[in-house]
């Protein structure tokens, strides 16, 4: 019995004692705070494996995550910064970024993303920096697309169009006429929210939107022919041609899915996560669709303005922070995210993991192989753009894609307001 | 000569002119619930079946999914238990200052009234993006950021000075001839106040403390703000996380999420709507 109480004092302190070992171990890790707005369904078990993953392999240096609304990021990341506690890694989108990496809230990423860079187009880097900093590692991107009806378009004997740099503007509108009927409309197009389409779209023409970016007096709004490009392209479809279901322009960008769904148009017009939702009803119901190459104008280049990864300049772990970044950067993770959000991964490596993922997916190899026509916009770097953007060109684009206002009135509301506003 | 309303033709008047009525009252109900049934059936719908263009009322499945994820995947239990702590200390903390400060300010001398009248007002003015700000330093300074006490302390400030001023007007409605009537009988103020003003008072009470708990209840922009981790999240800051940007929105969960966290407001409603009513007729003057 005394052999027994000697055994358990002794395996008491051990306990004790091992746990005093262990203990001031744990006390010393750290744990940093990943800030996202992830909400899909995909996107959250990805983002929850890739972080479990990561904690299981660095105990020193876990990760909690924060779930926030996308549609406040900036609001909550704002009142954060000012009042010093700010998330230590944060998804936000590159054009959101910029007030930060100007305020000095953001973290220099430029040398601990050294090795990513490689691997990026150079035009999707440059998005997320600021003076030759990075501050935003882009992470996945969206392209506006034209998705097609395959069993429609067969139906009627019309070749979908493939490759890339071939289907332009005239082709579209053209495709739209021909699947034009007195019953049905050719297109669908959700344009509730027209200002950023308008405006990344017309950089199939060039259009640059500001000139003198470097000039002292500031940025100086230019509206030319190329800037009135593609407003003018839409509105003729809508009220010369009569191929775009005007139901559909009061439609957010997923707005026309069930319509298109239902055989009711040949084409709709929308962003490329909307593949997410024709993957789902492909799988439940065999719908047959596909995904056009991009739109060429004058080129089929799209102004990006991807998610970006971030970190705090008030992090007390930058090293650890970047550390984990390079984590979520990895192929195979940043493949999963992109899965999720139905968007195009932004490094060579995980656009082919992505890739052979859907191999024999006509609709995704071709919205994959966009990535390469997504650059800078000029436009994303212009102080108070976004001001712009959504209170004068996204009212005014509004009323002139619902007939209610004229181009030169568009073009007139649009100076008057830069210069109100600059 | 009496009028007796209980003979066979005035009840078979009666009779006739209650089914219209009836009538009315359904279809009012039916118009007025009837965006709340259809959250109820979207809640129950598939995402596949969401996808469709012709959406029916009743859902082909019952898709139970949507409550599931919502409360294993999303935490929504855990929001609506501190949304209905928050709204409740709001309410019941609003109403104990309010009541005795509105009658104070209803029944003082016009200069002092005038004075706390307008200084209730200039606290209205600001706009929420003025203040927010300074707001959450401030709370971050007296260490209650990220905690549901500090967005209580919040919400006092921003519904106290409402709920004086809602109170301050029923107040200035009780006739002064009844706590006069009331003193004549030999009543203390305190029983004045007790047995003559506040039965009165009653409505306006019950309504300043509704409009305080559906306002905590719904509000987001301070708990956007001020709440930082997952686990002191309300139900609007939860809700919100299922729409996305461009119009997307996980429909289902979304409808299951706002279907339940639309009973315990109503339950509330229901069960204070009854003092709402019994309060108007308590304490009037018999003649």
């Amino acid at each position: 019995m005394k052999k027994f109480k000697l055994f358990a004092v002794v395996a008491s302190v051990a306990m004790v004692a091992s746990l005093a070992v262990t203990i001031p171990a744990r006390a010393a890790g750290i744990t940093m705070t990943y800030f996202t707005p992830a909400y899909l369904p995909g996107t959250v078990a990805a983002t929850e494996r890739i972080v479990s993953d990561w904690n299981a392999a660095n105990p020193a240096a876990t990760v909690k995550i924060v779930y926030g609304d996308v549609n406040n990021m900036q609001d909550k990341l704002t009142t954060a910064f000012a009042g010093n506690v700010a998330p230590d890694i944060f998804q936000h989108e590159a054009a959101s970024i910029l007030s930060f990496s100007k305020q000095g809230y953001l973290a220099d990423l430029s040398k601990e993303m050294k090795s990513i860079k490689s691997s990026m187009p150079v035009g999707l880097w440059n998005v997320g920096s600021y003076k030759n900093h990075l501050y935003g590692v882009p992470t996945m991107t969206q392209t506006y697309t034209i998705y097609a009806n395959v069993d429609m378009f067969k139906k009627a004997g019309i070749a979908i169009p493939v490759g890339t740099n071939t289907f332009t503007w005239d082709d579209y509108r053209a495709l739209a006429k021909k699947f034009t009927t007195s019953s049905n409309y050719g297109v669908a197009w959700g344009l509730k929210s027209p200002a950023a389409m308008t405006m990344i779209m017309g950089m199939n023409y060039n259009a640059t939107f500001f000139r003198g970016m470097s000039a002292s007096s500031g940025p100086i709004l230019s509206i030319n022919n190329a800037e009135l490009e593609v407003p003018s392209r839409i509105h003729d479809m809508i009220y010369d041609d009569k191929s775009v279901d005007p139901a559909s322009l009061t439609m957010s960008g997923a707005g026309p899915v069930p319509g298109f769904l239902a055989g009711k148009y040949a084409m709709i017009f929308a962003a490329s996560y909307v593949a997410a939702d024709l993957d789902t009803a492909a799988k439940a119901s065999g719908f047959n669709w596909t995904a056009l190459p991009l739109l060429k104008g004058s080129n089929n280049q799209q102004g990006a303005n991807p998610q970006t990864l971030s970190v705090s300049a008030q992090s007390k772990y930058p090293k650890q922070a970047s550390a984990f970044i390079r984590y979520m950067m990895a192929d195979k993770n940043l493949a999963a995210l992109a899965t999720g959000e139905a968007l195009i991964p932004s490094t060579t490596g995980s656009l082919n993991t992505l890739l052979a993922l859907k191999k024999g997916n006509a609709g995704w190899t071709q919205i994959l192989s966009d990535g390469a026509a997504l650059t800078l916009a000029p436009f994303t770097l212009v102080p108070n753009y976004q001001k712009w953007k959504d209170t004068v060109l996204q009212p005014a684009m509004q009323q002139y894609i619902q007939g209610k206002i004229s181009l030169a009135e568009l073009k007139s509301r649009e100076l008057n307001g830069w210069l109100a506003i600059r | 000569m009496s009028i007796s309303l209980n003979t066979p033709a005035e009840k078979k008047k009666r009779k006739y002119f209650l089914i219209p009525t009836y009538f009315a009252v359904i279809c009012y109900v039916l118009f007025l619930g009837f965006p709340f049934l259809w959250m109820f059936t979207t809640s129950l719908k598939s995402p596949i079946e969401l996808l469709q263009l012709d959406q029916s009322f009743i859902p082909k499945g019952f898709y139970w999914q949507n409550y599931q994820d919502i409360m294993e995947k999303r935490g929504l239990i855990n929001s609506a238990k501190n949304s209905t702590i928050i709204a409740l200390v709001t309410t019941v903390i609003t109403t104990i200052f309010a009541v005795p400060a509105g009658y104070a300010i209803a029944r003082l001398r016009k200069v002092f009234s005038g004075a706390a009248t307008g200084w209730i007002l200039i606290s209205q003015v600001f706009p929420v993006s003025l203040v927010i700000i300074p707001l959450f330093m401030a709370v971050r300074r007296v260490g209650l950021l990220d905690t549901i006490w500090g967005l209580i302390l919040v919400y006092l400030v921003a519904a106290l000075p409402f709920a004086l001023w809602m109170l301050k007007g029923y107040v200035a409605s009780i006739p002064m001839d009844l706590e006069e009537a009331g003193a004549m009988d030999g009543a203390s103020s305190f029983q004045i106040l007790r047995r003559i003003v506040f039965p009165l008072l009653l409505p306006g009470i019950v309504a300043t403390a509704l409009f305080t708990f559906l306002n905590s209840w719904n509000e987001f922009f301070f708990a956007l703000v001020l709440i930082q981790s997952p686990e002191h999240e309300t139900l609007p800051l939860t809700l919100a996380r299922f729409m996305g940007s461009e119009g997307q929105v996980l429909l289902g969960p979304l409808a299951a999420g706002a279907f339940l966290a639309t009973i315990p407001s109503l339950l509330i409603f229901g069960i204070m709507q009854r003092k709402l009513a019994s309060g108007l007729l308590a304490g009037a003057v018999k003649g």
